[in-house]
């Protein structure tokens, strides 16, 4: 976790090393992200954006912004339609042929390396800020964030219990998934100063057996997934589940994915909600 | 119908491959004059003359761009693509004498599968340590050698004393189908959520690599499938009375069956390794060719080839129109088109026997 | 100048199907196999087609081996009508009668006019635009007979003497077997006219009358072995007929018929 965590750091440093000095004007935006949506509209470019892609909530001057699909498979010429000087978004973003043309027909492109903790997050949110001349606003942002991140410690320390918390998830429209070290979750709960009920690498199908062995204080899931197993009811239904204490004192916590895993401007109180929530 | 009077085997079919060629060429051009980007058709003539050092004055820089490196690339991609799955398709159901066989039959889809999902799932990590070109590479290049190595393994699986036979080929294909969808499934369960999205991505084809560098790669392997496809035509038409029969009427019909193989392996590996797998169009233009002509391989192996080509631009802009700004895979479009035409063909031909 | 098998031995596995047998069908020669079920025709048929490969002895044509010759320049030399063919796709039947012209490359105006003229040949002219598909299956035959005509056909068969090549085959596997009195006569009578026109005919039968009727030459095969050969009035006698068959048999010979009538008793 901690070398990956320097190598994505360094990585960044890297990348804003080589940027050429930025023009004040926003010029027109396209992002792609969750987390660098959210990042560009907490900077106050949410009228800048003329496009987000399907993962992102589009900002919230602008909610009828223009969606170009997933990240990974965009239209070069329906991107280009809507005349963008600056594509931001995450490595990966595709096909690579795609982000040739988008490069080649003059626009700015540029790729940040994924984020899956919260000290990416705010790299990402500095980043950001000098890629689009925001500065200033990042680091009112990073402020903000970071007092968040101090209450949520704060809720922690004066519960002075870690309780084990259990995230579920819908993987690829299928099964119910459970969330292990490593991931996006794992960070997110460590936040909030609980720890994760999960020993395994990655994301893994939700057992009953598992369940128990976990032995979750609470429940974490997004309304997507809860949808996705026919709702609370539904949830408590799992015959291991109701063998562990969140399971008896139905304790589930929900929170929007792309804020609950999208490390953003938000990170930092989403893990205040959560610490609130889960040492309650 | 007096004899004397009757035309040539053919003989009117000449001006009617004529129209299917333009048909196919219109469909082209309006799919060059479709798209997310405005490009009135003034602006598309003008930007269309520019290289020609003829200067109307009437397009804007962004739009001949977009028109010389998206669209006009894409257009020539699916043309390209679509004629090589139509003659692949056609070629197919001669080879096996069966109107239902598909391309995928010969193991090269599933092969060229089971090379791009293990690219996707496997190899990100090392991917990132190469030159970017390398990396890009990597996937077509699992496709197509994935492809080949299929089918050489289907075509040797069905050799039974030194003579391949057609239907053991056709029992193997299938076989190698069904392994290669179980591996596909084992590698969907292996993928993190991001490979697998990937993989669901490149399993419904896309058009969306279409660059002239991969036009570059892939058109002169389908150019030579699209030239050599139709110089089978007549020994496939005796292949259809029987293996036997063939032989009897001078044709090697072992030569013939590897040498379809071949170019259906070269086609469908060239044009999966560039787009993914695209359905349906390999199996329903073939039927479609020999409704609006004959079922001679002469007629149908280049009038699947216009018909493939045309239909695949068409779809490719829908594909790229429907939601624009973003777009719908041109997979998920010519088989959501080609299933229910299918049944319907189907349903025809039961009702007329 | 003939095709011919020379002490041609045949196995199918480890049975021996045909055991020493010698044939010759000349220019000109209309040669009927007969025998009982199991004797060994169609297998002859076949080596001579040179689909079987001899376990001992050769087939030659125009006194060379037939595996010498190129599949191409076998095929324009002779033709071959199975008992049935199974053609699922709904070609026009002037198609399939030009697919008989594939040996001869990119076809031209002149294969079209000789598809043509063996369709007249087999009396289905009229049938030249209509889908295979849909014809009776006596009509099918003859259309394959049309498409093997045009396979080696010769310039003779137009009523023309023109430049003649050398002599052609035509291997037949019971071409009359289910077929009404009307179309075997059309399917015979038309091989007979190519042996008038100077091309050679092999052809097994069932019916020894038929045999008789259009045969120069008979060929009794029985025990993997020809056991008679020569003309109807030579062949089809008792004595070779109860070896052959094995029962007893009675000809009739009148005056007002030109061959013996076999009547079994």
């Amino acid at each position: 976790m901690r070398p990956l965590l320097m190598f994505g750091v360094g990585a960044l440093l890297l990348v804003l090393a080589a940027l050429p000095a930025l023009a004040a004007e926003p010029g027109r935006i396209v992002a792609l992200g969750g987390g660098v949506t959210a990042t560009l509209d907490a900077l106050g470019l949410g009228g800048a954006i003329v496009a987000v892609d399907a993962s992102s909530h589009p900002p919230a001057k602008n909610p009828g912004v223009p969606r170009v699909g997933y990240y990974r498979q965009l239209s070069a010429e329906g991107v280009l339609a809507l005349r963008p000087t600056h594509i931001i978004g995450p490595v990966g973003a595709g096909p690579a042929a795609a982000i040739e043309q988008l490069e080649a027909s003059g626009a700015r492109v540029d790729l940040l390396p994924p984020v899956k903790s919260v000290d990416g997050a705010r790299a990402r949110i500095e980043a950001i800020g000098r890629l689009v001349d925001r500065a200033a606003q990042a680091a009112g942002v990073l402020e903000a964030f970071d007092g968040e991140l101090a209450r949520a410690k704060a809720v922690a320390a004066g519960s002075g219990r870690s309780p084990r918390v259990l995230f579920v998830f819908v993987h690829g429209g299928a099964s119910l998934q459970v969330a292990g070290r490593g991931t996006a979750a794992h960070a997110m709960v460590t936040a909030a100063g609980a720890t994760l009920a999960g020993d395994h690498e990655g994301y893994r199908p939700l057992t009953a057996e598992g369940v128990v062995v976990a032995r979750p204080d609470v429940i974490l899931a997004t309304p997507r997934s809860l949808a996705g197993v026919g709702g609370e009811d539904a949830l408590w239904k799992n015959p291991g589940l109701a063998a562990t204490p969140a399971g008896q004192k139905k304790r589930l916590v929900v929170v929007d994915d792309v804020r609950l895993l999208g490390f953003g401007p938000e990170t930092g109180a989403v893990a205040r909600e959560l610490a609130e929530a889960f040492h309650r | 119908m007096n004899a004397a009077a009757l035309p040539l085997p053919l003989g009117r079919r000449p001006s009617r491959m004529g129209l299917l060629a333009g048909l196919s060429l219109l469909a082209a051009l309006i799919a060059l004059a479709v798209g997310a980007f405005p490009l009135p058709p003034a602006a598309l003539i003008s930007a269309l003359l520019e290289p020609l050092g003829i200067d109307l004055g009437r397009h804007a820089a962004d739009q001949s761009f977009v028109l010389w490196h998206i669209r006009l690339p894409r257009v020539l991609l699916a043309a390209l693509v679509g004629g090589a799955l139509g003659i692949s398709g056609a070629l197919s159901q001669g080879l096996f004498r069966n109107p239902l066989a598909e391309p995928a039959l010969i193991g090269v889809a599933s092969g060229a599968a089971i090379g791009a999902a293990s690219v996707i799932v496997f190899a990100g990590s090392w991917l990132a340590a190469l030159p970017a070109w390398a990396g890009a590479a990597a996937l077509p290049v699992a496709a197509f050698v994935g492809g080949g190595l299929c089918t050489a393994l289907v075509h040797r699986l069905a050799r039974v004393d030194g003579r391949t036979a057609v239907d053991t080929m056709l029992l193997a294909g299938v076989a190698i189908n069904a392994l290669g969808f179980a591996a596909i499934g084992l590698l969907q369960v292996i993928a993190d959520d991001e490979q697998l999205r990937g993989l669901t991505f490149w399993l419904l084809g896309s058009l969306g690599g279409a660059t002239w560098s991969a036009l570059a790669v892939g058109a002169p392997l389908m150019l030579l499938v699209l030239a050599l496809g139709p110089l089978l035509a007549r020994q496939l038409d005796a292949l259809l009375l029987g293996e036997s029969e063939a032989g009897h009427l001078g044709v090697d019909v072992q030569r013939l069956e590897r040498r379809c193989v071949a170019l259906i392996a070269l086609a469908v590996g060239a044009a999966v390794a560039l787009c993914g797998v695209i359905g349906f169009v390999g199996l329903v233009v073939p039927h479609i060719a020999r409704r609006l002509g004959t079922v001679s391989h002469r007629w149908t192996l280049p009038a699947s080839a216009l018909l493939g080509a045309g239909l695949l631009v068409i779809a490719d802009a829908l594909g790229r129109t429907l939601t624009a700004p973003a777009e719908l895979p041109v997979g998920a479009i010519t088989s959501l088109a080609g299933a229910p035409f299918f049944l319907v063909l189907l349903q025809r031909r039961s009702a007329r026997r | 100048m003939s095709l011919s098998a020379r002490e041609l031995v045949l196995r199918r596995g480890a049975r021996v199907v045909l055991d020493g047998v010698d044939l010759a069908v000349g220019p000109g020669e209309f040669v009927a196999l007969v025998g009982p079920n199991g004797a060994g025709k169609s297998s002859l048929l076949a080596a001579m087609a040179g689909d079987l490969r001899p376990a001992a002895g050769q087939i030659l044509l125009d006194g060379r081996p037939l595996a010498d010759w190129s599949p191409g320049e076998r095929a324009r030399r002779r033709a071959v009508l199975p008992q049935a063919s199974t053609l699922d796709f709904p070609f026009s039947v002037i198609e399939v009668v030009a697919m008989g012209r594939t040996p001869y490359g990119h076809p031209g105006r002149s294969d079209a006019a000789i598809a043509r003229r063996a369709l007249a040949l087999v009396g289905l002219a009229a049938l030249a635009g209509r889908p295979y598909t849909r014809l009776s299956g006596g009509e099918r035959q003859r259309v394959h007979l049309a498409r093997v005509l045009s396979q080696v056909w010769t310039p003779a068969l137009d009523g023309q003497g023109g430049t003649r090549g050398p002599a052609s085959y035509l291997l037949l596997d019971e071409p009359t077997a289910s077929q009404d009195l009307g179309s075997q006569r059309a399917v015979l009578d038309s091989a007979r006219r190519f042996a008038d026109a100077g091309g050679g005919v092999l052809c097994v039968l069932h019916a020894l009358d038929q045999a008789a009727r259009y045969a120069d030459r008979l060929c009794l095969l029985a025990d993997q072995r020809i056991i008679a050969s020569g003309s109807a009035h030579d062949v089809l006698t008792a004595d070779a007929l109860e070896a052959a068959f094995g029962i007893p048999v009675r000809i009739h010979r009148a005056p007002d018929l030109q061959h013996p009538l076999v009547i079994p008793r």
